[in-house]
């Protein structure tokens, strides 16, 4: 083969390669665009037409103005926030005490506790409501937003990540904490929490945009309209009788634009190794 | 998740059930502190998303009668649509729903089986002659007697145009379809002339298929509450349905699409004709407006009988209320004739009182698309029925529309869809 025609595969192959991803990013972003878009058009714009047409002609503010005109979009926020901060607090410290306990230590009926954690994955939240729902208001927790926190304050799925975090650390270096006498607790703290912090951003990032992004429970507990979530209480931007799309969108906008700012901020730990930190070379 | 939203609910349902029955934790708790205090009654008002239109009305019609009652204080509170229901069962197994709440027939049905809601024929026997019978008999459950709601107001549908497409097709472009035999004569003409740009018609099964055999004749549930829409006049219209999709006059891809697609397909002016609610001319003007300019708006599609669709809202009142004398005042007095025309004012809502749906109000058109609308539907209501029965709730539908899409696709025939979806819904509903 000459060179020449080497190069020229190779030019052809990287195109490929870059049309495939082209096409990939615009399925991923193409909803994400369009809302965007229309939350930026104004009144005389067609929301609908097809083809869609992404650039608004008369961009405009107004619609996010109507959408913080329409609902407190400050208060809402900020409950979803207090919320969506306590529950990612609460899966990262209760995950990571409960994943320890049953990646390291050995006690009767681990399996158990182990499968318990799983199953609670799996049952549909609409099957255990009534009962979830009767037990927050004999805590006296309904119409409070700690009352939709606790739920889901400790997620099977936290503790899967976690359990599965620690079993990967390498377990001399633990051994080697316990030589230079460190008990049970300083290990944890000391020694494997540290090892773990890709998991932990990863729990928090997950338990974080569930509760944020959580609508059917917050509605049923909360019943002053002052403490709903911003999932809630967005709703109100569509009528029963009306739908401006693109105060819709723009509402849509100010419930995501936190998760990516989020998302943004903790990606270098995301996607950093889970073993990282301890046995190197 | 969508799929099985409506199995979980039953399981939240039964759930419920074994709440009322077993523990009654409501119920004997709510009933103590009754007519004790000396103060004003307070009863809680729950809507469902009228929240933030109407809010205006509302708060103004609740100030008067608060105003004409001193000893009553009411307390406005609005829900979302979505989760509505959830919401009810949590709140029903708790015994804290609110004094008077505003449900659709088909949210209220699943409790009102339960005995949930105050019998209204008998606590309130000098309202019923009020309203148009079509509308109290919504809130009525087979096999118990009373009705347990006062009709609020009502809508009803009409058919919107693309007046525009309608002259690219060589139609007449102020002679709408009025018929369901009309109907797919003229899609059938559009999707010719459209060549894949537009079509005629979305076959909206989700939306439509129930209410458009009834106005055939064929009924969903026989007298005796059994499933039996597999008559011949219903095979003939799946086959109907099904030679317009094989002969392209349904865009292919609009098959299993719901009700919110067919909105955005008219609004895109994919498609000419959308039979639906008058309250979407003002979506439609909103999101676009060039459509809405060419929208022309004829009334409701119906069949040989000339018997129309109409939905339907009421005021509910629980038997757990402490204030149940008041709250039904209160719900009487939101959905009296009065009342119920202001609001129709406001919106493009109709009046279920019979005496304000006489009002001159409704007999003239002022020329626009609304006002147009308006005069056509009212003048349906006066024939006019919930022409979905509660037992034809999400499950059975899903289940229905699925065989008849079968059908459409020509997988099954038409006969053996209907008789697969008749037997399949006896199993659903265990009826």
């Amino acid at each position: 083969m000459t060179p020449a025609l080497a190069a020229a595969r190779r030019i052809a192959g990287r195109t490929v390669r870059y049309l495939l991803l082209l096409v990939v990013l615009v399925v991923l972003i193409g909803p994400f665009a369009w809302q965007l878009s229309t939350s930026l058009k104004g009144l005389g714009e067609s929301i609908f037409s097809y083809p869609p047409d992404l650039w608004p002609d008369e961009p405009t503010l107004r619609n996010y103005a109507k959408a913080a005109d329409t609902v407190p979009v400050w208060r809402y926020g900020l409950n979803s926030l207090v919320v969506a901060v306590l529950s990612a607090v609460t899966n990262c410290v209760f995950g990571a005490m409960a994943g320890y306990a049953l990646a390291r230590m050995n006690f009767r009926g681990r399996k158990l506790v182990f499968a318990a954690f799983l199953g609670t994955m799996i049952i549909p939240f609409e099957v255990i409501m009534v009962s979830v729902f009767l037990t927050s208001r004999s805590l006296g927790l309904v119409d409070t937003l700690l009352g939709v926190v606790l739920p889901t304050a400790v997620t099977g799925l936290s503790v899967l990540l976690c359990r599965n975090g620690f079993l990967n650390l390498p377990m001399e270096v633990e051994e080697a904490a316990m030589l230079d006498g460190a008990g049970e607790w300083q290990r944890f703290w000391r020694v494997a929490l540290p090892s773990v912090r890709g998991t932990l951003a990863v729990v928090a990032i997950f338990s974080f945009v569930f509760a944020w992004d959580e609508f059917l429970w917050p509605l049923i507990v909360l019943s002053t309209p002052d403490n709903y979530t911003l999932t809630v209480g967005i709703q109100y931007l569509s009528g029963t009788f009306t739908a401006d799309q693109r105060v819709i969108a723009a509402g849509t906008m100010i419930a995501v634009v936190p998760l990516l700012a989020l998302f943004f901020a903790l990606q270098r730990f995301f996607f950093r190794g889970v073993g990282e930190g301890a046995v190197k070379g | 998740m969508r799929t099985t939203v409506p199995v979980r609910l039953a399981a939240g349902l039964a759930g419920l059930a074994l709440a009322v029955s077993a523990c009654g934790l409501g119920g004997a708790e709510q009933q103590t502190p009754q007519q004790q205090s000396t103060g004003p009654a307070k009863i809680v008002f729950q809507t469902l998303q009228l929240k933030p239109t109407f809010t205006d009305y509302i708060e103004k019609t609740v100030a008067a009668f608060e105003s004409a009652n001193k000893d009553i204080d009411v307390e406005w509170v609005d829900i979302p649509f979505q989760g509505a229901q959830e919401k009810l069962v949590a709140d029903a197994a708790a015994g804290k729903l609110p004094d008077v709440v505003n449900l659709n027939p088909s949210f209220a049905q699943p409790l009102e089986a339960q005995g949930v809601f105050v019998d209204l024929e008998s606590a309130a026997a000098d309202a019923k002659p009020l309203y148009v019978p079509g509308a109290w008999d919504a809130f009525k459950v087979r096999g118990l007697t009373g009705s347990f709601g006062f009709p609020w107001y009502l809508t009803s549908e009409v058919t919107m145009y693309n007046k525009k497409l309608f002259e690219q097709a060589g139609l007449d472009p102020d002679k709408p379809p009025a018929t369901l035999d009309e109907l797919y004569a003229t899609a059938e003409k559009i999707a010719e002339k459209g060549k894949g740009d537009f079509y005629g018609l979305h076959p909206a099964l989700e939306n439509r298929f129930h209410t458009d055999l009834a106005k055939l004749g064929v009924p969903m549930l026989d007298e005796s509450g059994s499933w039996a829409f597999n008559t011949p006049e219903a095979v003939a219209h799946v086959e109907r349905l099904a030679k317009l999709y094989q002969d392209g006059a349904f865009a292919k891809d609009s098959l299993t699409q719901d009700h919110a697609k067919e909105n955005e397909a008219y609004q895109a002016g994919k498609i000419a004709l959308y039979p639906s609610g008058p309250n979407f001319l003002t979506i439609v003007k909103e999101n676009a407006p060039d459509i809405a300019a060419a929208t022309g708006v004829g009334p409701q599609i119906t069949g040989p009988d000339g018997v129309a669709n109409m939905s339907v809202m009421g005021l509910l009142v629980p038997k757990s209320s402490p204030n149940q004398a008041a709250a039904i005042k209160f719900a009487k007095y939101m959905t009296d004739g009065a009342n119920q025309l202001a609001f129709a004012k406001v919106t493009t809502v109709l009046p279920s009182v019979s005496e304000a749906l006489k009002d001159p109000y409704f007999a003239s058109s002022d020329g626009t698309p609304e006002g147009e609308a308006r005069k056509l539907s009212a003048a349906a209501m006066q024939n006019a029925a919930n022409l979905t029965p509660v037992e034809y709730d999400d499950r059975v539908k899903k289940m229905v529309v699925g065989k008849v899409q079968l059908a459409l696709q020509g997988e099954l025939s038409a006969k053996e869809a209907l008789d697969q979806a008749v037997e399949e819904a006896g199993q659903i509903t265990g009826s």
